[in-house]
């Protein structure tokens, strides 16, 4: 039987999309950086896995929210397949960062306690 | 586990993609090891798969399957039986069912429904005839009585391919 994710892996889970966007959005990036500058950028909070990863770019990718690059910047290292996003990706990036301040918003209000 | 070890695992896991994916998705999994200097600890044949998910299966593979579905189908129709007695019409429906299913998994909702709908075709094919010459049908074969109920069946197992391989196609759960 399939293991049920935890809850805080659930709240990564839907804030993935979201993340990659926001980390593309600061340049071009290639899956071994973005595995450690999200990581970095977010303080361990988007920590993720190669399994994580590479499905989530992958389905950007196929959305026409992100746009691959092949390149090889160092001879004799292997070429790097770089995403940026396009205007589709930026559009659905104001979105969604919109839809996260709503809901951030709302969640601190209510954790919170405020009125 | 060594670099190329993991690597042929991943193809492995994407058995059934279209090559320029899983050469491209292999070289970037390569990259990503080679930068940060370890091989990936998740598992290579479900990271295989789940990208197997994203990109799904090979056209050729989606159109093998359309096309097998056929013959397997014609060979499910009940009515042969009337010719050739002792042949396993239900067992060819089985095998119909899980080709069917198999499309579904591997290709999808609409892979799983064409798969289906190629099976019942010969199927409602011979249904159409039997129904149109059922009493010349009935009255050539005498051991072999089609009735109204068997030609019911023939309609509702044939309807049944189709709907069951879009249904099983739309039950595949997406990586997340």
């Amino acid at each position: 039987m399939a293991r049920r994710p935890d809850a805080v892996s659930e709240l990564r889970r839907g804030a993935l999309e979201l993340a990659l966007l926001a980390f593309l959005d600061r340049g071009p990036s290639f899956s071994g950086a973005i595995l450690d500058g999200l990581a970095e950028a977010t303080n361990g909070g988007m920590a993720l896995t190669e399994g994580a990863l590479y499905p989530a770019l992958g389905r950007l990718e196929k959305n026409g929210m992100l746009e691959p690059e092949w390149r090889k910047e160092v001879e004799g290292r292997r070429a790097r397949k770089y995403y940026s996003l396009t205007d589709e990706g930026k559009e659905r990036l104001v979105q969604l960062s919109k839809a996260w301040a709503e809901l951030a918003d709302g969640m601190q209000k209510l954790i919170g306690g405020e009125d | 586990m060594e670099l190329d070890a993991y690597l042929k695992q991943v193809r492995k896991g994407m058995r059934g993609v279209a090559k320029r994916h899983k050469n491209a998705f292999v070289d970037e999994v390569a990259a990503g090891a080679e930068y940060r200097g370890v091989v990936p600890t998740e598992d290579p044949r479900a990271l295989g798969r789940a990208m197997r998910q994203v990109h799904g299966i090979s056209m050729w593979l989606r159109m093998f399957f359309w096309i097998t579905a056929f013959p397997l189908g014609l060979l499910s129709v009940p009515f042969i039986e009337a010719w050739y007695p002792a042949f396993p019409a239900t067992l060819f429906l089985m095998l119909a069912t899980v080709w069917v299913l198999l499309a579904a998994y591997y290709g999808g909702r609409i892979s799983g429904l064409i798969t289906g709908i190629s099976a019942a075709l010969p199927r409602i094919i011979g249904l159409i005839l039997f129904s149109l010459g059922l009493d010349l049908v009935n009255s050539i074969f005498s051991g072999y009585q089609v009735t109204g109920g068997i030609l019911f069946g023939v309609f509702l197992t044939s309807a049944m391919l189709p709907l069951l391989g879009w249904l099983a196609g739309g039950r595949i759960r997406r990586p997340e």
